[in-house]
């Protein structure tokens, strides 16, 4: 003991009950889903890409926002985030209201924690202006709920 | 109001409005205390994901939310040595008069100018809209203040300057 | 006040209230403080009509060896005594013995008051006489004057505070004078900086006369570049006093000015951060102002008709 400041340990960590790792926290709908690979993930940001140059922006965005990958490694999380911003950032800022309504409820929850999640990096700087305008036309959408939903929402992505 | 300024406000403005949404609610691990859970950071389940909103490298605002309290930190614009100082003596000069703001944090969270922490005895006293105009208004103004600070000083020099010089 | 006065202002008033012809003479022992850590001591050590003025100067070595002795006996010239111990220079006021006419009086006093200008004074004199034979010199030699010569003209060093000194070198067609510049704090830092931006712009901008500035944060400028004890990490400051500034009967004026150039300096540094201060207590007002909104006014207790209050019994 002569070299710990006992008074300092806090003995609360100590005790498990008092704790909740933070795995106990991933909601079970999520928590079985098989992880994503690096290769899956790239070809479907392939598909993804050839969906948008055909002009189907929406179709992509919906396509993209369907099937998160909740359960994967932070590499294969940033892959499809850089998918999605580069959906965002090819929208004309004039069509962003049409495509944002042809969204379901659940899609523009997703599309907020990407959005958030994008203006986190320091990479997608840049392109700031381009997720706030989004950010905006979600808003006058789908209304303070959204925000909400993304707080509390432990699928995290 | 600049182009880019007002959809930045905005976003912080709906995204405060919807954080701000607290509850008393005593600690559990700690019998009979009472603490802001986002700064205790002792009970996983009871903090929220936290909230990015940033404009360009140099503005940012961080929401953290809990259930009890929320912390935002805003990163205020800096473009050079002038303005760097001019703010980290503004920022300095405000937190401290931290009591006089009850919301205002002593110490900025880290990579932040200033930080605020509201707790649901804030908002049981203040009204919420009325908070969340205060940081918005606070935003603007600090940029303008800033701004302004800096060709104040200009101006002083030029002034001083070519009073000197026009007398040798 | 945008400029500095020359004179110290508490020696000048000293004299004046001892001047006025129905005062009784009293005795005064009394410090005084100026620039640059210069000391002044005012006291009646014989008799209370017998003013003792000694001037403490840092740089009184260096000065002297310029011919500031020579200076302050010229300026001075009958009042001159022994040097107090401890001070540099005195001189001795008989109040029995003034000049009679009220305008004397006021130019003896003006004159004591101006007692360190006129110590510091020394090297620039010696300077701007070096500058007159060389460019006598060159006339006669009938140089070019467009091309600056490198005269043989020593480089004069005063250290007029513990870590700034300033420079003076004379040659054909200007005189140079060079102040090293050290701040203490990095705002103040910061600010000299935009400062003295300002002023090295402000001859291309608008006073096309006045004197060249120049500013090196880093590098002592060439002219001192081989003098012992210029430091790598001062800044230095040089004004290029060209013939025009320095005619005969501008040169006065131009002494006492680029004298005050540090004070002058500093002082509207620090007066810019008591304005930014200021303004930062009334930004902070205005924001506990808004933040005070936030709190409801206290709702009005409804009472009914009768005067009764809701709830209480």
């Amino acid at each position: 003991m002569a070299n710990v400041n006992f008074r300092r340990i806090n003995i609360d960590i100590l005790e498990p009950e008092n704790n909740i790792a933070p795995e106990d926290l991933i909601p079970p709908s999520i928590a079985n889903l098989p992880p994503v690979s690096v290769s899956e993930i790239q070809s479907f940001g392939q598909s993804i890409r050839s969906a948008l140059s055909r002009g189907d922006h929406a179709g992509a965005l919906s396509a993209a926002l369907a099937n998160p990958p909740y359960t994967s490694t932070e590499e294969v999380k940033s892959i499809h985030l850089t998918t999605i911003l580069e959906i965002l950032s090819t929208v004309k800022s004039t069509d962003i209201s049409k495509i944002v309504e042809k969204l379901s409820s659940d899609e523009r929850d997703t599309l907020f924690k990407y959005l958030y999640k994008g203006m986190s990096v320091p990479e997608s700087h840049g392109i700031s202006g381009v997720l706030l305008a989004w950010h905006e036309k979600v808003t006058e959408v789908s209304g303070q709920g959204s925000i909400v939903r993304y707080l509390s929402d432990r699928r995290v992505v | 109001m600049s182009q880019s300024l007002r959809p930045y406000l905005d976003c912080v403005r709906s995204s405060l409005t919807a954080a701000i949404c607290l509850e008393n609610f005593s600690s559990q691990v700690v019998e009979r205390h009472n603490r802001p859970e986002v700064e205790a950071m002792s009970s996983p389940e009871v903090i929220l994901n936290p909230l990015h909103i940033s404009r360009n490298e140099n503005e940012k605002v961080l929401i953290e939310s809990s259930i009890n309290s929320i912390r935002i930190s805003i990163k205020i614009k800096q473009a050079d040595e002038i303005e760097h100082l001019l703010v980290h003596k503004f920022t300095r000069f405000l937190t401290g008069r931290a009591e006089a703001f009850m919301i205002l944090r002593r110490k900025p969270v880290k990579d932040y100018d200033i930080s605020f922490l509201i707790t649901n005895f804030h908002t049981e006293q203040m009204l919420k809209h009325k908070l969340v105009d205060f940081i918005i208004e606070f935003m603007e103004e600090v940029d303008k203040e800033i701004s302004e600070m800096k060709l104040f000083l200009n101006a002083r020099a030029r002034f001083v300057a070519e009073a000197f010089l026009t007398n040798v | 006040m945008l400029l500095l006065q020359y004179h110290n202002i508490l020696i000048q008033s000293i004299l004046q209230e001892r001047f006025a012809p129905d005062t009784q003479p009293a005795n005064i022992d009394q410090v005084i403080s100026d620039f640059d850590n210069v000391t002044y001591h005012v006291s009646t050590p014989e008799s209370k009509t017998k003013i003792l003025i000694s001037l403490s100067i840092r740089c009184f070595k260096d000065l002297e060896k310029y011919g500031a002795t020579a200076l302050l006996k010229r300026e001075y010239g009958e009042y001159v005594v022994q040097p107090e111990n401890g001070y540099d220079f005195s001189i001795v006021v008989d109040l029995e013995n003034l000049p009679s006419s009220q305008e004397e009086k006021e130019l003896l006093i003006q004159k004591i008051a101006l007692l360190k200008r006129n110590a510091m004074a020394a090297p620039f004199e010696k300077a701007f006489g070096q500058f007159d034979e060389l460019a006598a010199e060159a006339a006669k030699n009938s140089l070019d004057l467009s091309v600056p010569e490198d005269s043989g003209a020593e480089v004069m060093a005063v250290h007029y505070r513990e870590e700034e000194s300033f420079f003076i070198r004379a040659s054909h067609d200007r005189v140079t004078v060079i102040f090293s510049i050290l701040f203490r704090e990095d705002t103040d830092r910061v600010f000299g900086k935009v400062f003295l931006q300002e002023f090295v712009d402000a001859r291309r901008r608008s006073i096309q006369n006045a004197p060249q500035v120049l500013y090196s944060s880093k590098e002592p400028p060439l002219e001192i570049r081989n003098i012992a004890g210029v430091k790598e990490d001062v800044g230095y400051v040089t004004f290029v006093l060209f013939p025009r500034h320095i005619s005969r009967d501008r040169r006065e004026g131009c002494i006492s000015h680029i004298q005050i150039f540090r004070d002058y300096f500093h002082y509207h540094i620090k007066c810019s951060k008591a304005y930014m201060h200021s303004r930062m207590r009334f930004r902070v007002a205005e924001f506990l102002k808004v933040l005070n909104r936030a709190k409801p006014e206290a709702v009005e207790e409804k009472k009914t008709a009768s005067g009764r209050r809701f709830g209480a019994r």
